[in-house]
């Protein structure tokens, strides 16, 4: 399988009035077509920064200060990747939520409790596929069994021809603010609710029909992560990111939800990068881990890797302090709290709690080096012993 | 087994306004009639989803807000029995009971003052039981400090200094601060992260065997209270479907609710995976819940009966109770 996307030494930084967050501190990640990507880590430690960045929503105080974000979707181009941190705003909007799309945490807070469920999930089509929906509303009316004429079906074909052509065009514009004339788009936003209609009945949510003209109000918590769901996948995306997509979900609920993106991503999806902070939906969903820590990732491997035979020892300490079904003994758990991203420890930045250390650890940052075929680390103790 | 606390057909039904009078229309049952024993000594943890009643349960204990109907016995010391729900608040107070029934919250942020020293927080419900100097007093705040595992630098500072780990632990000094007989941990656990979380466990651990005190556990999170509580209960919808003790209830669990909730716990181990039964749709509105056993328009093995009659707690074997009409059934269906 071909890369999908691949960020080199990314460093992002907040100026805050605190001081300067080092919040990425060096991260290269890659993630393959058709992969699921997980990403560990505790509060804070950059796991939402770096899936920020791939879409390129670091805000002020943020900054994006080196790296790369390499997109590779087209193999048929000469110069097969694109970076993402290169682009512009515009070429960046018709990304978001088309090549690359976002589930995000709170699902009360990604949905506008003034809009219409309906409204919401069709933005992304009338946004993104305009066009195409243009291109399908001519050939609905220019149909041989229709045989009237009228002065409306005229406009309205004017209007979709000029839309197929370039939705943006000047002419389509004056025309929306036209009270007589704006009517077009009245059908152009039929025909995104229908697709809203289609997809939100392919998520197993009944009655898709009354779903659409509901409030989110009107809707339960798994129900309204549906919805985001739905918007993220309706323009299938190449990379769907989750970000804790099901940590505020019940249990029962999240096993809907987990099935549901894995059932998506043998059909429409290509890849899912997962953040995550609990273990356990990694070791269910995921074919790749990444564990990071107070802005860099320290181990990356296979997920039967991470679990039966991590290097790292935050990893170690991690799996060990995860209560489990055959728990019997003590839980571990790790001294000393997380580092201030103001003031990070000096070399590695998990030296201060760290078991294995050795003198070389506060002076230099280990890199993350391959160690078994495809599993990489980045700790000096541990390349010392292997 | 000494029993602590009982609870007897426990309800909580908040009121729904309407009409032009606003005259009740209808009612939140978040309580619809609990039975539960709490034994000295033990943890016992109160599991089930988001609305589900768990919380509610913890705040009458302690009566933050009052019970609609039912009792809540508690033994002081054996032989004598109060029943909180017929006390007033002030009688509560008088009486020192607030002191005996003492809670954690879920999110440390909100639940100190933050115009507040660490030190006031802690003192404060010791002033409310007792007069002493304030050197005394001092000494013991820096005792309770140095229980949960702070140093005694840390009694000058306000809460926005410290990390959320270690904000519980001042939660937990305050709570413990009045040597209270039970505590109601309410969700003490999920705001932290999984390091930190162990850390925390660990230390209600060594607390309670170093003051023998009881803990009410509510969590959502199922293989947190299997490490720390003696003895589980199920709540759906207002109501307990299944108590046992801890490891019965995850080995053989009878009450096809508790079934769908263990399968359904994401496991941080790749070896054994377990086969899932994911329930369909959602929790029904605690407004108007489903006649009969409540749990029936999800079950798997719903049968005629359930559909009419609601079942009632009945012990399964030893110390195992369940609310199911089909509970000697379920081992056939799985």
């Amino acid at each position: 399988m071909g890369k999908l996307i691949e960020i080199k030494e990314l460093v992002t930084n907040f100026y805050t009035y605190g001081g300067v967050v080092k919040a990425l501190d060096g991260v290269s990640l890659s993630i393959d077509k058709g992969q699921t990507f997980g990403l560990v880590g505790e509060s804070g430690c950059g796991k939402s920064v770096t899936a920020r960045s791939i879409m390129g929503l670091i805000q002020s105080p943020g900054l994006i200060e080196s790296g790369e974000v390499l997109l590779f979707d087209d193999e048929s181009r000469a110069q097969p990747s694109v970076d993402i941190l290169k682009q512009s705003e515009a070429y960046l909007r018709d990304l978001r939520g088309n090549k690359i799309s976002m589930i995000f945490q709170e699902p009360n807070a990604a949905l506008n409790p003034i809009f219409t469920i309906g409204e919401q999930v069709s933005e992304s089509f009338l946004f993104h596929q305009a066009r195409e929906m243009s291109l399908k509303i001519l050939d609905d009316l220019s149909s041989p069994h229709d045989k009237t004429v009228s002065f409306w079906k005229i406009w309205l074909r004017f209007c979709f021809g000029l839309a197929a052509r370039d939705p943006g065009s000047l002419v389509l514009n004056l025309a929306g603010r036209i009270p007589i004339l704006k009517g077009w788009k009245r059908r152009l936003k039929k025909e995104a609710i229908q697709r809203s209609i289609d997809i939100i009945g392919q998520l197993n949510i009944p009655n898709p029909e009354q779903v659409v003209k509901d409030y989110p109000h009107n809707l339960s918590g798994g129900m309204k992560q549906r919805i985001v769901i739905a918007i993220a996948l309706a323009c299938h995306p190449l990379l769907l990111i989750a970000d804790e997509a099901t940590s505020n979900l019940d249990v029962t609920v999240q096993a809907q939800i987990l099935e549901l993106l894995a059932e998506l991503k043998k059909e429409v999806i290509s890849s899912i990068l997962l953040i995550t902070h609990d273990l356990g939906v990694v070791a269910e969903t995921c074919d790749r881990v990444g564990v990071m820590y107070a802005g860099s990732l320290c181990e990356v491997a296979d997920v039967g890797e991470i679990f039966e035979r991590p290097l790292h020892p935050y990893t170690k300490a991690l799996l060990k302090s995860v209560p489990k079904r055959t728990q019997t003994e003590k839980l571990f758990s790790i001294e000393g709290s997380v580092p201030n991203l103001i003031t990070p420890p000096s070399g590695c930045r998990f030296h201060p709690r760290c078991p294995l250390r050795i003198e070389i650890c506060d002076q230099q940052a280990p890199d993350l080096v391959q160690l078994r075929n495809t599993h990489l680390v980045a700790c000096h103790a541990v390349r010392k012993e292997v | 087994m000494e029993k602590i606390l009982e609870l007897k057909n426990l309800k909580k039904h908040y009121p729904v306004m309407g009409g032009v009078l606003r005259r009740q229309v209808n009612a939140v049952r978040a309580l619809d009639g609990i039975d539960l024993d709490i034994f000295r000594g033990e943890c016992l943890g109160l599991v089930g989803e988001s609305g589900c009643g768990k919380t509610t349960t913890g705040k009458a204990i302690v009566k933050l807000h009052n019970a609609t109907a039912g009792e809540i016995l508690y033994y002081q010391n054996g032989d004598d029995v109060v029943d909180i729900t017929r006390l007033s608040r002030s009688r509560m107070k008088k009486t020192g009971l607030r002191g005996k029934l003492q809670m954690v919250f879920q999110d440390p942020t909100t639940s100190m003052n933050p115009r507040m020293l660490v030190k006031n927080i802690i003192a404060e419900p010791i002033r409310e039981k007792e007069r002493l100097s304030s050197r005394a007093m001092d000494d013991r705040v820096r005792s309770l400090l140095n229980l949960v595992g702070l140093s005694d630098f840390h009694l000058l500072r306000y809460p926005h200094e410290f990390s959320g780990g270690q904000r519980q632990r001042i939660a937990i000094a305050r709570a413990i601060a009045t040597k209270p007989d039970l505590i109601v941990l309410d969700e003490p656990t999920s705001a932290l992260d999984v390091s930190v979380q162990a850390q925390i466990l660990g230390l209600l651990q060594e607390l309670q065997e170093k003051l023998g005190m009881t803990y009410l556990f509510v969590t959502h999170h199922l293989l947190v209270v299997k490490y720390i509580s003696h003895r589980l209960a199920v709540m759906y919808l207002g109501k307990v479907v299944e108590i046992a003790r801890t490891g019965d209830l995850f080995e053989n669990p009878v009450h096809p609710y508790t079934l769908a909730l263990l399968s359904a716990i994401p496991e941080p181990n790749i070896s054994q995976k377990t086969r899932r039964i994911v329930l369909e749709g959602d929790v029904p509105s605690p407004l108007d819940p489903p006649a009969g056993c409540r749990f029936h328009p999800r079950c798997p093995f719903t049968a005629e009966q359930c559909r009419i009659e609601e079942p009632v707690m009945e012990e399964v074997e030893n110390g195992h109770l369940a609310a199911c009409h089909r509970k000697h059934e379920i081992n056939a269906f799985i």
